[in-house]
């Protein structure tokens, strides 16, 4: 194959798997059929990545010196390298996917010794982030869940925007906070407190989520407090001031402004990464304030021998979820824990699920094909609110 | 067969002249259509009062806007919702008796939902076994009947745990519920036709009890729409087929008021129920035989005159197959 014969020397992955699609445009390549028009027709005729599952081809056109795959799924290189198809300036990249695999990914392209990070222009599937926008593939099976998408069908719950003057924290935070449809002051309400509940709105849809959900009846109508973080590095990595705001200023504040059920189980907390650790590390500071948690991907580090080199940041962390495997206490009657296969934090996660349960937690725990990422988070928030929080699905027959 | 008959209502008192029984709001049926047609058959007087009983919408209770702009001005609802929350303030002693008795309730029907899953799940299996088939037909015949029986067990439980609250409080003796049924009564004076509105069905039978059930109704023309219909039933099933957690096994709830005999009401049906999968559709059907389970989609319309019933262009009901066929008119 003329492929094989300088592929080593140019770094390519010669266990790459083969698209068919791709080694049919080669046998026209090797045909003598115009190069460049056969790339044309093959670029017009599919949509990219190139779907052949379970395989999946990244293509990039131009001239380049390298073309790389980007992408952040734990265990492969997270640097691939593509090749180019002699004679053109199409470049490609087949991987291996598993059915119902999301993967966010971005394309490095190498040119006069400059590296650039661009998001795939073959490709319109974009997911948004606080650094900007990723591509994405999404693999056979995979579906935006349709209860994520806005709906003017629905009716829509309404934001208030607070700020709350906090002595731990030596300063005001602004907290926005969600009301559901027909709101009503007579009535009591769940509460839910999200940690980077800005970027969950912004990022993961939060408040179409939560419109969808409420109007399935497949969450109870509910108040939710969406914190927007200070020093979030800080705040966030279990510090106790942090635990402090959420349940000695947060919490009666809210309780004062807003009709809220007073019982324990009536009372979460969630966030992701970071968030998952800061919900967690209030949940354990004040035992029995918040009866439900939802943790999404937290940074649960810990070891059991040596020390933390993950860095500084961690080092609380790390104390906090040692002293918490080596005696765990029941920091929440319910316990949601999701995490991505694709993600390094996989095996954090699902240490901390039987730390949960022989601490007396009631634990759903659940993995799915994708990474670090919010729209993974995104996914995954029907099964964790509708279990911490069921609605009256099975009793309402409009 | 082990079901039991004792909850059954024999009497016909309180039965409705005529009932119709509605799906969903959408589809093409809209109720303005179905009161006018009563009003040409002579059911109803041309222009007579309705009242309006939307206590399954709760907070939503007597919206508006909920109800058709053409029909409002002959519309009184009766705020069952609302009154049944005044009377909860009044009598503080009713109230705390009722929620003892609907967490007993609550309580019932986890250890219910437990025992049925694990009936479910041994059925579910054995009729994907394969093998002898004079062996294991008879097993699975056994096994739907453990199913039968536990359902038809838990139904007389839930009876006999809100007859004791019942008979032990007295709701209809009491001031506070006197004082509202006597103006219930009062906007019912001259009303022809009962429509009960779908929504929360538990929300709404208890409030339909409270305000005298049946005799609520009184021998006056009933359309009843989605969990409205169902609670107008001999037996309240519950149902979901792909919730967000579990398997979705369908439950019995609770008796509906009796008025709407031989049928189990699923509202929503295509949209709540896996009605490709022949199994689930078998077993929901073979559950609750004789009754018919009748599939009360958006625009779907049943009607009982006299003693028998008939479905309204095309409504589906399943079989013990598990198929969708044509519900007819049964004696």
């Amino acid at each position: 194959m003329r492929f094989d014969a300088g592929a080593r020397e140019h770094g390519y992955d010669l266990s790459m798997p083969r698209s068919p699609a791709i080694a049919a445009l080669e046998k026209q390549l090797v045909s003598g059929l115009g190069a460049a028009d056969a790339v044309d027709a093959f670029v017009d005729a599919n949509e990219f990545p190139l779907a052949e599952p379970p395989l999946y081809t990244f293509v990039y056109r131009g001239h380049a010196d390298a073309v790389r795959l980007r992408h952040w799924v734990h265990g492969l290189q997270t640097s691939a390298p593509f090749r180019r198809l002699d004679g053109t300036d199409l470049w490609c990249y087949t991987l291996e996917l598993p059915d119902e695999s999301r993967v966010e990914y971005k394309i490095e392209v190498l040119s006069r010794g400059r590296a650039e990070w661009i998001e795939d222009p073959l490709n319109p599937q974009r997911a948004r982030d606080p650094f900007g926008a990723n591509s994405v593939v999404q693999a056979r099976g995979y579906e935006i869940p349709d209860w994520a998408r806005e709906s003017e069908e629905v009716r829509p719950g309404e934001m208030d925007e607070l700020a709350v003057e906090s002595e731990a924290l030596e300063s005001a935070r602004h907290v926005t906070v969600y009301r559901p449809a027909e709101f009503r002051a007579n009535r009591r309400y769940p509460l839910l407190i999200v940690h980077d509940g800005g970027d969950y709105v912004e990022y993961a849809g939060l408040k179409h989520v939560l419109d969808r959900l409420i109007d399935r009846f497949e969450v109870p109508r509910m108040i939710v407090a969406l914190l927007h973080p200070g020093d979030r590095m800080s705040e966030y990595s279990a510090d106790p001031a942090h635990a402090r705001f959420v349940a000695e200023e947060l919490l009666p504040r809210l309780e004062r402004d807003y009709p809220l059920l007073p019982d324990p189980e009536s009372r979460g907390l969630m966030g992701a990464s970071l968030g998952a650790v800061a919900s967690f590390h209030a949940a354990l500071e004040y035992p029995g304030r918040f009866g439900r948690i939802l943790l999404q991907s937290g940074s649960f580090l810990f070891t059991d021998i040596g020390d933390n080199e993950s860095g500084p940041v961690f080092d609380r962390i790390v104390d906090m979820m040692n002293a918490y495997r080596a005696e765990p206490t029941a920091i929440a009657e319910k316990a949601f824990v999701s995490v991505g296969v694709y993600e390094p934090l996989v095996s954090e996660n699902r240490a901390l699920i039987h730390a949960l349960r022989r601490g007396g937690a009631d634990v759903r725990f659940v993995e799915s094909r994708d990474g670090h990422n919010w729209e993974n988070w995104r996914d995954r928030l029907r099964e964790g609110l509708s279990w911490l929080f069921p609605g009256p699905l099975w009793m309402v027959y409009e | 067969m082990r079901v039991s008959r004792k909850r059954r209502v024999n009497d016909n008192a309180g039965s409705p002249s005529r009932l119709v029984l509605l799906g969903p709001r959408g589809g093409d049926l809209a109720l303005i259509d179905v009161v006018r047609e009563l009003e040409a058959g002579g059911a109803l007087s041309p222009g007579a009062r309705i009242a309006a009983i939307t206590a399954g919408w709760r907070d939503r209770e007597a919206n508006e806007g909920l109800i058709n702009p053409r029909l409002a001005d002959r519309v009184v609802d009766l705020e069952l919702y609302r009154r049944s929350d005044r009377i909860a303030e009044a009598d503080a002693e009713l109230a705390r008796a009722h929620l003892e008795s609907r967490n007993r309730l609550r309580a019932l029907r986890r250890a219910y939902n437990l025992r049925l899953h694990g009936l479910i799940d041994a059925h579910r299996q054995l009729t994907g076994l394969r093998g002898d088939e004079t062996v294991l037909a008879a097993e699975r015949e056994e096994a739907l009947e453990a199913i039968r029986c536990l359902d038809a067990r838990h139904l007389d439980r839930v009876v006999e745990l809100r007859s004791e609250f019942e008979e032990r409080m007295a709701p209809a003796e009491r001031d506070a519920v006197r004082s509202q049924r006597r103006e219930v009564d009062a906007r019912l004076d001259g009303v022809e036709l009962v429509v009960v509105e779908g929504g929360h069905v538990s929300n709404l039978l208890s409030r339909l009890r409270l305000f005298g059930g049946r005799e609520l109704l009184g021998g006056r023309t009933v359309i009843a729409r989605s969990a409205g219909a169902m609670a107008l039933t001999e037996r309240i099933v519950l149902f979901h087929d792909r919730p967000p957690w579990g398997e979705g096994n369908p439950e019995v709830f609770d008796a509906g008021l009796g008025i709407a005999q031989g049928i189990v009401a699923l509202p929503h049906a295509s949209a709540r129920l896996a009605l490709d999968d022949r199994t689930r559709g078998a077993r929901l059907a073979a559950r609750f035989a004789p009754a018919s389970c009748v599939l009360l989609d958006p625009g779907r319309r049943i009607d009982r005159a006299g003693d028998g019933w008939s479905g309204v262009d095309g409504v589906e009901r399943l079989d013990l197959t598990g198929r969708r066929v044509l519900f007819r008119a049964a004696a």
